[in-house]
């Protein structure tokens, strides 16, 4: 049984009723905040190991309380949002923030990605990558699928180093150009799109239905 | 094609001017038979049946006219404007009275004819607007209606009711649930458009992910969905969220009235400058003449099913629109109905060079 403990941040009694029930029923303890300041005087407190924050607040806004823990909090933090809000999204994920659900969103999801976060904390590239028929050892910069060894090129195998060890992350557009191309290249999305393209055909069982890097338009990518 | 106003007061004002002169030179070659009294009842005849069909403008003018030449070519003495007869003045000038009032008449006529049209288009508009008001409260009450009508029974203790009857109307919560986010989310789509204050955002995007990603995102149906050829299509630059939401509402519309068990295709195609995105499905089709209706807000074939909002391919229409592209729909040959989305764009072979 996981023993984590997950604060929620959110200003709706209901939401945060029906979180701590569904978080609760499997096995997470709770803790509940209904506005910012309160948010944050309980993450420093009680160093939770994960934080639901929703973006927007009474006192000050989500992002806000992003930007003051930044600093101190290196766990995950889940952005709850509402749709058509991918601008709020990709800022949040730029001022730290992890991942995001878009409201309403099914428990499923939920405790799926919550999962994830806290299963891909200690991910640093010494750790050899292992999912399904892929294999990957960052160190030693050998990729293989299907124990036959990948020829990446050098972008490619940066971008798949980038993208493994944050994995659990949601990357934006920005976030992946600026790191893999560098500053100034944040702009040639087009490139991005294209090297995602070529490493899929390379990593994935069936590029089509990717496994490992998952799309999320409007936001970036996030690999699993 | 309707003449915009300025060509219509031209054209009717050259119009009088023509038949005024035409039935004044008649007159006159026959003035040798023709009493001048005579020609004046012609005269105002012409006006008066210039009144019946023209604006008010060129009616004054063609009484003025009819009487400036009935006083010049007409009442002694002739090719002047004295008149040398005491009734002649009289009569010249209860002719320019009765001219006038007539046309002073048929504009009032014409004036309440307006009025009352303008009044029903009023009742017409707000009958149609009743009927949108209407059918979106039903859309959105009737899944509120099922949810609360299950929440009751889950809370009561009657013995009538079974487990069964409990995990059913448990999963009526889960769909009315679903349903009604669907069509806030329709709502809320269709509000943005008519806000005026969408502001598409370009980015590059690779179009055969993209529609991956949209037909797994669909709530139902994925495995009926067949995206043809997408892999040579290049980089598109354009806004990914609407072109998302687009084909997402052409495929649910494909799915749910496409036939239950046939399939729908995607495909496109591009060129240097422009995208195309075709939405077929293999159903009945609709009828010829109410193709061109499906784009408005509400509408429904008369014997549809239930659960559409009437709202998806408005909000296409209206974001296709936004981005200054083309919505065409036709009903196939091969039976079935097809749905082209043309949107101007950027074109990056980036990708293909890169494949190659």
């Amino acid at each position: 049984m996981n023993k984590a403990n997950i604060l929620i941040i959110d200003d709706e009694p209901q939401i945060r009723k029906l979180l701590s029930i569904t978080l609760q029923g499997n096995g997470y303890k709770v803790m509940e905040a209904a506005n910012g300041k309160m948010g944050i005087s309980l993450a420093s407190a009680n160093s939770p190991d994960l934080i639901l924050l929703d973006l927007w607040l009474p006192d000050i806004s989500g992002f806000d309380v992003l930007q003051s823990i930044k600093i101190w909090f290196q766990k995950p933090v889940i952005i709850l949002s509402v749709i058509n809000q991918e601008e709020e999204i990709v800022k949040a994920l730029d001022l730290g923030a992890s991942d995001y659900l878009t409201k309403p969103f099914r428990s499923a999801e939920l405790l799926a990605r919550i999962r994830t976060a806290l299963r891909n904390q200690i991910r640093t590239s010494s750790v050899i990558y292992q999912s399904g028929a892929l294999t990957a050892d960052i160190e030693s910069r050998v990729v293989k699928k299907n124990d036959e060894i990948l020829k990446l090129t050098v972008t490619e195998f940066n971008l798949l180093k980038l993208l493994i060890t944050n994995e659990g992350r949601v990357l934006t557009h920005q976030y992946i150009l600026k790191e893999v191309w560098g500053t100034g290249h944040q702009s040639e999305t087009q490139y991005l799109r294209v090297f995602i393209g070529t490493l899929r055909k390379k990593i994935e069982e069936n590029p089509n239905h990717p496994e490992h890097i998952i799309t999320e338009n409007g936001v970036g990518y996030r690999f699993q | 094609m309707k003449l915009k106003p300025r060509q219509k007061s031209v054209r009717q004002f050259i119009t009088s001017m023509i038949v005024i002169s035409s039935v004044s030179v008649l007159c006159f070659i026959f003035s040798s038979h023709l009493d001048y009294r005579i020609t004046a009842m012609f005269l105002l005849v012409s006006v008066s049946l210039i009144a019946v069909t023209m604006d008010i403008v060129p009616v004054i003018m063609a009484a003025l006219l009819s009487a400036i030449i009935l006083n010049f070519f007409f009442i002694q003495p002739v090719f002047t404007f004295h008149i040398s007869d005491t009734e002649d003045i009289l009569m010249f000038f209860i002719y320019i009275i009765i001219a006038l009032v007539s046309a002073l008449l048929t504009y009032r006529i014409r004036l309440a004819e307006h009025q009352i049209r303008d009044r029903e288009e009023k009742a017409k508009t707000i009958r149609l607007y009743d009927t949108f008001l209407n059918s979106l409260s039903h859309e959105l009450r009737t899944p509120i209606a099922t949810i609360i009508g299950a929440v009751d029974v889950l809370k009561s203790d009657s013995q009538g009711i079974t487990k069964d009857d409990r995990e059913e109307v448990i999963e009526q919560i889960d769909i009315a649930s679903t349903r009604l986010n669907y069509q806030v989310g329709n709502m809320l789509s269709m509000s943005r458009l008519e806000s005026g204050m969408l502001k598409p955002k370009t980015e590059w995007l690779d179009l055969s992910d993209l529609f991956q990603y949209i037909v797994n995102k669909l709530p139902f149906g994925h495995e009926k969905i067949v995206i043809k050829e997408a892999e040579m299509l290049p980089l598109v630059k354009t806004d990914s969220l609407i072109l998302e939401q687009v084909i997402s509402n052409l495929l649910v519309n494909a799915l749910q009235y496409g036939g239950a068990d046939n399939l729908v295709e995607l495909s496109a195609n591009s060129d240097d400058k422009n995208l195309c995105i075709f939405v077929s499905d293999q159903g009945p089709g609709i009828a010829e003449e109410q193709l061109n209706n499906v784009f408005r807000k509400f509408f429904r074939i008369s014997d549809s099913h239930p659960g559409g909002s009437g709202l998806g391919l408005a909000i296409v229409k209206g974001y296709v629109d936004a981005l200054n592209g083309q919505v065409v729909i036709r009903n196939k040959q091969e039976g079935g109905l097809e749905i082209q989305i043309d949107i101007p764009v950027e074109i990056s072979y980036l990708k293909n060079l890169k494949n190659e």
